[in-house]
């Protein structure tokens, strides 16, 4: 193993780590959105058709995602996103939308679990002072769901993170544009120098650290919230 | 100020409100009490719709809260198709049209609660009618009627300014420094001034509970509502919740309460209502409630909390 040749390739790398982050960060947004509203379609009152309409479509949503294999999954976005439309070699437009997708489904269910442990007493106040159901969501209901579920979002964020390292094998079939994230570029780089476990352990190290990095966010995003709690 | 006719509630099977009647006047102050699961609460909670009865109209200040129910029209249900066909069965068996008659019909059908979803042109007509001139939104109705909880229910992630001044500027009723200077106004009746940069998770009970009136009072309302504000306190918290109350209502605000607390009921109601098997059975001032009851319901009722 000769880690200083690795380290040499560090310009390489480090692009592999910001497609890395670029696909993560990208997929947890898109995963986020997706699971807020998907959270809140479950929790509206069924009082009109087209909210049943949408509830129903986003229990399909989460049932389809929650039951397939999540490598599947992005290979059957990579094909409807076709290879071909994008030219970039860092084209990152299918994994964003495939790990996105996936993880909205996890995180509306996290998200329903945070609505549902809030107190029914809230929504109740909020209404009783005249407050429309969706302010009273917005204001009173989310940011008390967010503060109960931030340690299991951030679960779903760094699994999420390290699934994004399929990314580079999945794509190896798109023509030329194969994804090179944090373990393709690793990969590659430990094949042609014959530095193979050199390159792999590095690229774990770095993996370790973000992940590490990930969970300081986490708790200082859980002190930032807990201010509200008796001290 | 509050018309309440006929209101009905059901929870499945579960029929709480039996059609309840009741007026309630600006200025007035009415403890209603009676046994767990008399249908009190829901009661009060029909007031501001966060239960919406299953029939019956909620009226406020001449303002329409509740669908239109058309058992209280008369002249919806005149216009149904029930009616209609029931009209005229009578009138080709030989029967002579008469007020009467159609009298007896209407009753029939309210007795019998015979009107479907489907009744015809005219009759969706005068419902509209009659929802477009008197309902309003049940938001702006709502701002109007404070309510406090058992639970208080304070955003446990806002400060106690925040609790008391989110609404009203989110709501564009008052500016931010208005509410502000509102909520330290209101904090200092009640004794929390220096309270109002706390969470509430920081407060006990009894001062949850105050800052729970006050939020309710800085929307301005027209009348408050107590939904057992007590039955969650320590009891040594209970005489200030009820100082604050009591202090209210001299300043003339309009309040329904429903307690356990008799001697509050005693002192400050201006009208006494026991409520039992889902109907007013009896409503009378303090002293002829206590001292005289009439139902035998509320005389056993009395007999076991006095």
């Amino acid at each position: 193993m000769n880690f200083e040749a690795v380290l040499k390739d560090m310009p390489l790398l480090l692009n592999g780590v910001l497609i890395t982050v670029v696909i993560a960060v990208g997929a947890i947004i898109l995963g986020f959105l997706i699971g807020v509203l998907c959270a809140v379609v479950r929790i509206a009152p069924k009082t009109n058709p087209f909210i049943k309409v949408l509830d129903v479509i986003v229990r399909g949503y989460v049932t389809i995602i929650r039951g397939t294999p999540t490598l599947l999954q992005l290979l059957i976005v990579a094909n409807i996103l076709l290879i071909g439309i994008y030219n970039s070699s860092t084209n990152v437009v299918v994994p964003i939308v495939a790990f996105g997708l996936n993880s909205g489904a996890y995180m509306s269910e996290i998200i329903r679990s945070g609505f549902n442990s809030v107190p029914s007493g809230q929504m109740e106040a909020g209404r009783s002072l005249g407050l429309s159901w969706g302010q009273t969501v917005k204001s009173i209901i989310i940011p008390q769901a967010i503060k109960t579920v931030v340690p299991t979002i951030f679960n779903e964020i760094i699994v999420l993170f390290k699934e994004t390292s399929v990314v580079s094998y999945v794509t190896i079939f798109m023509a030329g544009q194969q994804v090179y994230d944090l373990l393709g570029i690793s990969d590659k780089r430990g094949m042609v120098t014959g530095n193979y476990l050199a390159y792999l352990c590095i690229a774990a190290l770095i993996y370790l650290v973000i992940v590490m990095l990930l969970t300081q966010v986490q708790k200082f995003i859980e002190r930032r919230m807990s201010k509200s709690d008796r001290h | 100020m509050i018309d309440i006719k006929n209101i009905y509630k059901y929870f499945g099977d579960v029929h709480v409100l039996k059609g309840l009647n009741f007026t309630i006047d600006k200025g007035e102050v009415i403890v209603v009490i009676g046994p767990s699961g008399c249908g009190k609460s829901t009661f009060l909670r029909c007031l501001n719709l966060l239960e919406e009865p299953t029939y019956g109209e909620i009226w406020l200040s001449g303002d329409l809260l509740t669908p239109v129910d058309p058992y209280l029209h008369v002249d919806v249900i005149k216009a149904s198709k029930t009616y209609g066909k029931m009209l005229k069965d009578r009138l080709d068996s030989g029967e002579v049209l008469s007020e009467e008659l159609e009298a007896e019909i209407v009753a029939i059908i309210k007795r019998d609660d015979l009107l479907k979803k489907n009744e015809g042109a005219l009759y969706n007509r005068l419902i509209k009618e009659i929802e477009a001139e008197y309902r309003i939104d049940i938001n702006l109705a709502r701002r109007k009627m404070g309510m406090v909880f058992q639970q208080f229910n304070l955003f446990p992630h806002m400060t106690v300014r925040k609790n008391i001044t989110f609404a009203p500027v989110k709501l564009g009723i008052m500016s931010e420094e208005d509410a502000n200077k509102s909520a330290e106004e209101l904090l200092a009746k009640v004794g929390l001034l220096d309270k109002i940069d706390e969470y509430p998770d920081m407060l006990s009970g009894g001062q949850k509970q105050r800052v729970a009136i006050v939020r309710a009072l800085a929307m301005k309302p027209e009348i408050m509502l107590f939904d057992e504000p007590t039955s969650a306190l320590d009891p040594e918290m209970v005489g200030e919740v009820l100082g604050v109350m009591t202090d209210l209502a001299k300043e003339g605000m309009t309040m329904v309460v429903v307690t356990h607390e008799m001697g509050f009921a005693k002192e400050v109601a201006t009208k006494v209502v026991f409520i039992d098997d889902g109907v007013v059975q009896e409503e009378a001032t303090p002293e002829e409630f206590f001292n005289s009851p009439k139902h035998p319901r509320l005389r056993e009722f009395l007999s076991k909390v006095l």
